[in-house]
């Protein structure tokens, strides 16, 4: 049994113009040292899909329709909210784009991550011990995520971190209660890229030596290539193509996996020649039939149009949600 | 087109903080209708070398030659006239459009700041703003719309009509594309590409995504403490970098290429 299975995942969310259907049956697995890149353009759900892996997304507004999300023999969306507090920080641990806004300012390094540490022992906050534990548990952490003289650091506040610095904290913040599983949305996109590369590095260590699996949601391909063992692309609230990354981006199958690889100007793209896509992305308000995709698609024809692809095997795992998978453009 | 020449800037010490070069002796040359990046990692310098050149810095040292002309040396009316050939896009569509004006007031105001000059009335206004809407592959339909009724794309098409409004020359184009997916930054680099063709324009591109540098630019320039690294054609700078510094940022960037994933080295 897989550590993650996410089962043709529905989400809707309720607003002032109507219900938007937000994720349309996503289906993923991550097994323990998988690296898994869930890619797609702004708006596709990626997010979403990784915020409802921790049960984050308020209900309501959001509504939960079919599908279901097991983590280690946890039903997420059975849980109550006591009940995910005690994966949260411990089972599962997560980082978020923007360092320089996840960190409170207020507050010195130390204080916030012990306060973390705390919480994944299960400890009284208020026994010295304890708190002596979690101290020393943060330092080894911040060591282990390269922040040099740990120690002395702890009590510094964050703007006395660069942006690098800062994404290490909460590296080490989101690790300091040994997750089983890591939700990394856009580590890095707020870095620059020898921070980046950094960054990376570090992750893919964790990963080899703790053995644990992370969903790493960006819009980056070329973080993914380099990151990731797996790939899974993102569109209107589906997956459509998914695999081995190393299958996936040398044999794209879905037109909006060739679209998106296509639309990266690498070394060898002449000016002027680079495939922008099209179109944008659909209207989750509105009610739809088919292929998301279809309207932006050069292949589409009339049965795209009539009922949802459904998702065929490529082999190894490779999967592509489209009837037209393997025609070239 | 644009020569410049030993520009430093120095923010003098203040208390408790020492001085900071934030400019240090940079110099180089833009040719008319011609692209050319300036790559750097934050604090490198980037934002204070277009601060200083759309005047908004002074700067302590050296030499900005538009068209022979020191733009550090301008009366305050030049300088405005100046401004009229040199435009600049900001990286940030969300944030560089005023959300309580529509895109006809949006792509109209430069035509209303540089009235003196351009001379256009109301009527003949709104037909450059169309045509403007056109060039960047909007339309009239856009023309009463505001910023929150657009996509990010579609914003910084926006942003880059307001600066061909005034027919410059010369567009400062500061990350235009960061804050897009990269489907939509295909469309943007290649309409900055048709636009460059068909408008003679040269342009000064700000950037830290090599990749986009390399796709738009003819030469580019390094920066890293605000001195210059590498400068020469871009294929030069970026496959025979002379310094660890640029290959070390060069092997740094992410490529879509699964031969340079991290497994593969393990």
């Amino acid at each position: 049994m897989a550590l993650l299975s996410i089962e043709n995942l529905h989400l809707s969310i309720q607003s002032f113009d109507g219900e938007a259907q937000i994720l349309n049956g996503v289906d993923l697995t991550l097994e323990r040292g998988e690296i898994c890149g869930l890619v797609g353009e702004t708006g596709c759900g990626k997010s979403l899909t990784g915020l409802s892996v921790s049960k984050l997304v308020s209900s309501p507004p959001a509504r939960y329709g079919q599908g279901a999300i097991h983590f280690d023999g946890h039903d997420i969306l059975g849980h109550s909210e006591n009940a995910m507090r005690a994966l949260r920080g411990r089972r599962i641990g997560m980082i978020f784009q923007d360092p320089t806004t996840n960190l409170n300012p207020l507050f010195r390094i130390g204080e916030q991550m012990i306060d973390v540490a705390l919480h994944s022992m299960g400890a009284n906050r208020w026994s010295r011990s304890a708190q002596r534990e979690a101290r020393e548990r943060s330092i080894a952490m911040l060591e282990r995520v390269g922040i040099h003289d740990a120690h002395n650091r702890l009590d510094d506040y964050p703007h006395q971190f660069s942006g690098g610095m800062r994404q290490r904290v909460l590296i080490a913040m989101a690790l300091i209660g040994r997750p089983d599983l890591l939700i990394a949305d856009e580590p890095t996109t707020a870095l620059d890229v020898s921070v980046q590369a950094q960054i990376l590095k570090l992750l893919f260590d964790i990963v080899r030596e703790d053995n644990i699996a992370v969903l790493l949601i960006t819009h980056n391909l070329g973080v993914v290539a380099r990151l990731c063992t797996h790939v899974a692309v993102m569109y209107a609230g589906r997956i459509i193509e998914r695999g081995i990354m190393a299958d996936v981006f040398n044999n794209p199958s879905h037109p909006y996996t060739k679209a998106l690889l296509g639309a990266v100007p690498t070394q060898k793209t002449r000016k002027g020649t680079l495939q922008g896509l099209g179109g944008s992305v659909p209207d989750p308000y509105l009610p739809h039939e088919g292929c998301r995709f279809a309207p932006r698609c050069a292949l589409a024809e009339a049965r795209c149009r009539e009922a949802v692809p459904p998702e065929a095997d490529l082999g190894h795992g490779h999967g592509v949600a489209c009837i037209k998978a393997g025609v070239s453009a | 087109m644009l020569q410049v020449k030993g520009l430093s800037k120095i923010y003098p010490a203040r208390r408790g903080s020492p001085a900071v070069t934030a400019l240090d002796d940079v110099s180089f040359t833009i040719a008319a209708n011609s692209a050319f990046g300036v790559v750097g990692e934050s604090g490198s310098g980037k934002t204070t070398l277009t601060r200083c050149l759309i005047g908004l810095e002074k700067p302590s040292s050296g030499e900005m030659l538009f068209e022979g002309r020191d733009i550090a040396r301008l009366s305050p009316a030049q300088l405005r006239e100046m401004r009229a050939r040199i435009q600049i896009v900001f990286q940030d569509p969300y944030a560089s459009l005023n959300p309580r004006m529509s895109a006809q007031d949006i792509i109209g105001e430069p035509l209303l700041i540089h009235h003196d000059r351009l001379q256009l009335s109301a009527p003949a206004r709104t037909d450059r703003v169309v045509e403007l809407l056109e060039r960047v592959g909007l339309g009239v339909r856009h023309l009463h719309r505001y910023p929150h009724e657009f996509s990010g794309g579609q914003r910084q098409r926006i942003g880059i009509a307001r600066a061909l409004a005034v027919k410059p020359d010369m567009l400062i184009l500061d990350e235009p594309t960061s804050a897009l997916d990269v489907s939509v930054q295909a469309q943007i680099l290649n309409l900055l590409a048709e636009l460059q063709d068909s408008l003679k324009l040269s342009y000064l591109f700000i950037s830290h995504d090599l990749g986009v540098v390399r796709y738009i630019c003819d030469r580019a320039l390094l920066l890293l403490h605000g001195k210059v690294i590498e400068e020469g054609p871009v294929d030069q700078v970026f496959d025979h970098p002379r310094s660890d510094y640029a290959r070390r940022l060069i092997a740094a960037i992410p490529d879509v290429d699964p031969a340079q994933s991290l497994h593969l080295a393990h």
